[in-house]
């Protein structure tokens, strides 16, 4: 074992001994320093700044590091550092540009790592069967990670702040927090508790960041804080204990969500503190599986502005609050009761800005924005004839929306891709829709009515109503796709006209067709997709589904039966599954009709038919493998076909 | 199982089963076709109201056996009217269909008769309460409460019945005697 000092000012740290001595301040020619040898960064190091970079994977045993006789040492490089004692940097003196990984690899314990305020830029990794590493200052190694694969860490209790903390793999290790307060601007992960040994302290885990999750492994945890203020996206995992749990600093008016996987269960109390934006700045505490609850059990609760789906209120706590908003799916919290407010704003604004008042021609007020059980009515009050509400916010719980009695021009610009809503949704022939968002009906009960007034739709929409209804009152088109993977959707036999349209998924669904035309514009494998048919109750009414586009797109039935489909483009029409139909029909030639090889179809009436100079190919999707068609009695009588590998009967 | 024909005109590419490759037995081609027809108006054309063209009675009518499977469809596409230049708010035709004028004539001698018949009850039955006004037999302030005799109505029913009775028996003379007159003048 050996103490090398650098010398000789900027150079790099390699297989050379030019800057290592055996002095301080002495003649290099000694090293290069290796896992035994501790290394010192001192004033006799160089009389001025100098840089020293890491190359080519350096090892030492503890490095300390302080500034030359005069300006700044600065470690630069991004070579791995493997570090097999402590780390104590100065508290100036030096600058830091390095970005390497650094892992300490200690087998043996007492060591320290002590930045006294240097900001680092590495991920930390601690991995030493047997090496145990205590903070020697406060930590700042920010969007960064500290992992902890082997050994002992511990805060010292001092303040940790990084990105992610995270242990992994199976080997013995403990992570000690003491008084610690530590921050973090990504996530908690403790992705496996085998060999860990956990000890919580006193501390405060805070993430500050606007997505991070918190994996928690059911340990027990004292205060847990989500701190970021607008709108913070956090996925909790693990059937964690919390001391106390809480949500603040909430600014804006941005809308955050906690999605819990498992149920929790707070000693303390579960706050969820109001925000300096009233109303509109929420969180949605939510299951991370839609429609299964997840339990919080709290001995209490202090809840504002927060919106809940898929939540058990449980403990000792009563579980009410101001201006909670009731997603779904929730039990034993009180909600607040329904109110309808109007928007009397001018101009053109978003939905979250201060635009609700209790009447139409009221004064707004931020406490009135319309929580997912609330009516909020346009009227022809404000704004004015050619306005935009932008509805751009993500989780944004729609109410019950009513434009009626809107006769001048209104536009919603729906750019936001995680839309709920909870209610009808009537417009009214002025008013225009915009935006390439999505919105999912997510009502828990009773129908919910899309009345589109003849206007287009240009969003996603998808239907989820879980034991609920969600039908049409007129005719709907759209250009995007539409999907249904929960509840009811009943056309009431308007016509149905979208880019595509999925209902694969094994949750129980029904789709009532009516009589309505659907018109499937788009393309691809899945312009109907059905192919996932499990808990799918397909009312075919006598509906016609008529696949338009002119380039190749599939079918896939989902061995369900319907009643008409209608090959209306030029593409290739692909049918999968093995289904039934009252009739298939063509409305365009030349064109093909191919049908998965080994499938049989099963037909009332089969009407497909080419015109001179234009036939229509009929065939299997696999050369040389038939498909089946069958039909129950009486003839079939086609013409201008051209057939391949079908088997008839 | 059913008979899956593929018509004459259908090209069988390989590997199939079940297909018979003609139209099916005493089959052939059904279809009507109604192309091309058009209102068409030189000059100006005057309308006032909705326009509309009706097809009525569009049927098919098979002498000897038409057998079919499937469903019969009359697809009406593309049915435009189409107006150019101005539009005045005058009728310009009506159309009727199978008129008898023989059989208006007698529908007005019918409404004639029928006419004089009512006129003659009226009388009738005015002239009895009258006589049992005269002789006091009926109150005259029964008719002030009920001038449309429903009062005496029920009171003399059975005179009343006997009086429309006689004006049925002669409504139907004059209706034989109406029908004969008009018979020899259509012969």
């Amino acid at each position: 074992m050996a103490t090398y000092y650098w010398v000789g000012g900027t150079g790099n740290w390699d297989a050379t001994t030019t800057h290592w001595s055996n002095a301080s301040g002495g003649a290099g020619g000694f090293g290069p320093p290796t896992s035994a040898d501790d290394v010192i960064f001192d004033s006799l190091s160089n009389a001025t700044a100098y840089t020293v970079t890491l190359l080519t994977a350096p090892v030492c045993r503890s490095v300390t590091v302080a500034g030359p006789a005069s300006g700044n040492v600065t470690l630069a490089g991004t070579a791995a550092w493997s570090i097999y004692g402590s780390m104590t940097l100065a508290a100036t003196g030096i600058t830091r540009t390095y970005t390497g990984a650094v892992t300490f690899a200690a087998t043996t314990t007492g060591w320290t790592i002590t930045t006294n305020g240097q900001t680092l830029g590495s991920n930390f990794t601690f991995n030493g069967v047997g090496g145990g590493w205590t903070l020697g200052s406060a930590y700042s190694n920010t969007n960064t990670t500290l992992q902890l694969t082997a050994g002992s860490f511990d805060t010292g209790g001092y303040s940790l702040t990084t990105g992610t903390i995270q242990t992994s793999g199976s080997a013995t290790r403990s992570l000690t927090l003491g008084a610690s307060t530590i921050t973090l601007s990504a996530s908690w992960n403790i992705l496996t508790t085998t060999g860990l040994t956990f000890s919580v302290g006193t501390s405060t885990i805070n993430l500050n960041g606007s997505s991070g999750g918190f994996t928690g492994a059911g340990l027990t945890y004292n205060n847990v804080g989500i701190t970021y203020g607008a709108g913070p996206l956090i996925s909790v995992g693990g059937a964690n204990t919390f001391a106390n749990f809480s949500i603040t600093g909430r600014s804006g008016l941005a809308i955050g969500y906690v999605s819990l996987s498992s149920n929790q269960i707070i000693t303390g109390t579960f706050t969820v503190a109001a925000p300096t934006s009233l109303g509109a700045s929420r969180m949605l505490i939510q299951s991370a599986t839609y429609g299964t609850a997840r339990t919080i059990t709290a001995a209490a609760v202090s809840l504002t502005d927060a919106d809940f789906q898929d939540i058990t209120g449980a403990g000792a706590a009563t579980w009410t609050g101001t201006r909670l908003g009731n997603a779904g799916g929730n039990s034993n919290i009180t909600f607040d009761t329904p109110k309808t407010v109007y928007w009397n704003l001018s101009g053109t604004q978003q939905w979250v800005a201060n635009g609700w008042a209790t009447t139409s021609t009221g004064t707004p007020a931020r406490t009135n924005y319309p929580l997912a059980q609330d009516t909020a009515i346009f009227t022809d009050n404000l704004p004015a004839a050619g306005a935009t509400i932008n509805i751009n916010s993500n989780y944004i719980c729609l109410p019950t929306v009513d434009c009626t009695a809107r006769t001048a021009g209104l536009t919603f610009s729906i750019t936001a891709t995680q839309i709920y809503a909870f209610g009808s949704f009537t417009l009214s022939s002025a008013m225009t829709l915009s935006g390439g968002g999505a919105l999912a009906w997510m009502n828990r009960s009773g129908i919910a009515t899309i009345t589109s007034a003849g206007k287009a739709w240009t969003q996603t929409v998808s239907i989820q109503p879980i034991g609920a209804t969600v039908q049409l009152g007129d005719a709907f088109s759209s250009s995007g796709p539409m999907s249904v993977s929960n509840g009811t959707f009943d056309t009431q036999s308007y016509n149905v006209t979208c880019s595509t349209f999925s209902t694969s998924n094994s949750n129980t669904r029904t789709l009532s067709l009516g009589s309505s035309t659907w018109t499937i514009t788009g393309s691809g494998t899945t312009a109907w997709n059905a192919s996932v048919s499990t808990g799918l109750t397909l009312n075919p009414g006598s509906s016609t589904i008529s696949m338009t586009s002119a380039t190749a797109k599939t079918f896939a039935g989902g061995t369900k039966t319907y009643w008409n489909l209608n090959q209306g483009g030029a593409g290739a029409l692909t049918i999968s599954g093995s289904n039934t139909f009252n009739n298939l029909t063509n409305s365009v030639q030349p064109t093909t009709v191919t049908f998965t090889s080994s499938t049989t179809q099963t037909f009332a009436n089969f009407n497909l038919n080419g015109i001179a100079g234009n036939l229509v190919t009929i065939n299997a999707s696999t050369a040389g493998t038939r498909a089946n068609l069958v039909k129950t009695g009486g003839n079939v009588s086609c013409d201008y076909l051209n057939i391949k590998d079908l088997a008839a009967a | 199982m059913a008979s899956w024909y593929a018509g004459n005109n259908s090209t069988n590419s390989g590997n199939n089963t079940g297909w018979i490759f003609t139209v099916p037995p005493g089959g052939g081609t059904l279809s009507l076709t109604l192309e091309d027809i058009a209102i068409t108006s030189s000059g100006s054309l005057s309308h006032n109201g909705s326009a509309s063209v009706q097809l009525d009675d569009i049927s098919f009518d098979g002498s000897g056996t038409v057998g079919h499977d499937g469903t019969f469809a009359l697809l009406l596409d593309d049915i435009d009217v189409t107006a150019s230049g101005s539009v005045q708010p005058v009728i310009v035709a009506e159309a009727i269909g199978g008129a008898n004028p023989w059989h208006e004539r007698i529908q007005k001698a019918r409404q004639i008769t029928e006419e004089r018949i009512r006129k003659a009850k009226d009388k009738e039955v005015a002239d009895i309460i009258q006589s049992l006004l005269d002789e006091g037999v009926l109150p005259s302030e029964v008719l002030e409460q009920n001038p449309d005799y429903t009062q005496v109505r029920k009171l003399y029913a059975a005179q009343l019945a006997q009086i429309a009775q006689n004006a049925a028996i002669e409504y139907e003379r004059i209706t034989q005697e109406e029908e004969v007159l008009l018979m020899m003048l259509i012969d």
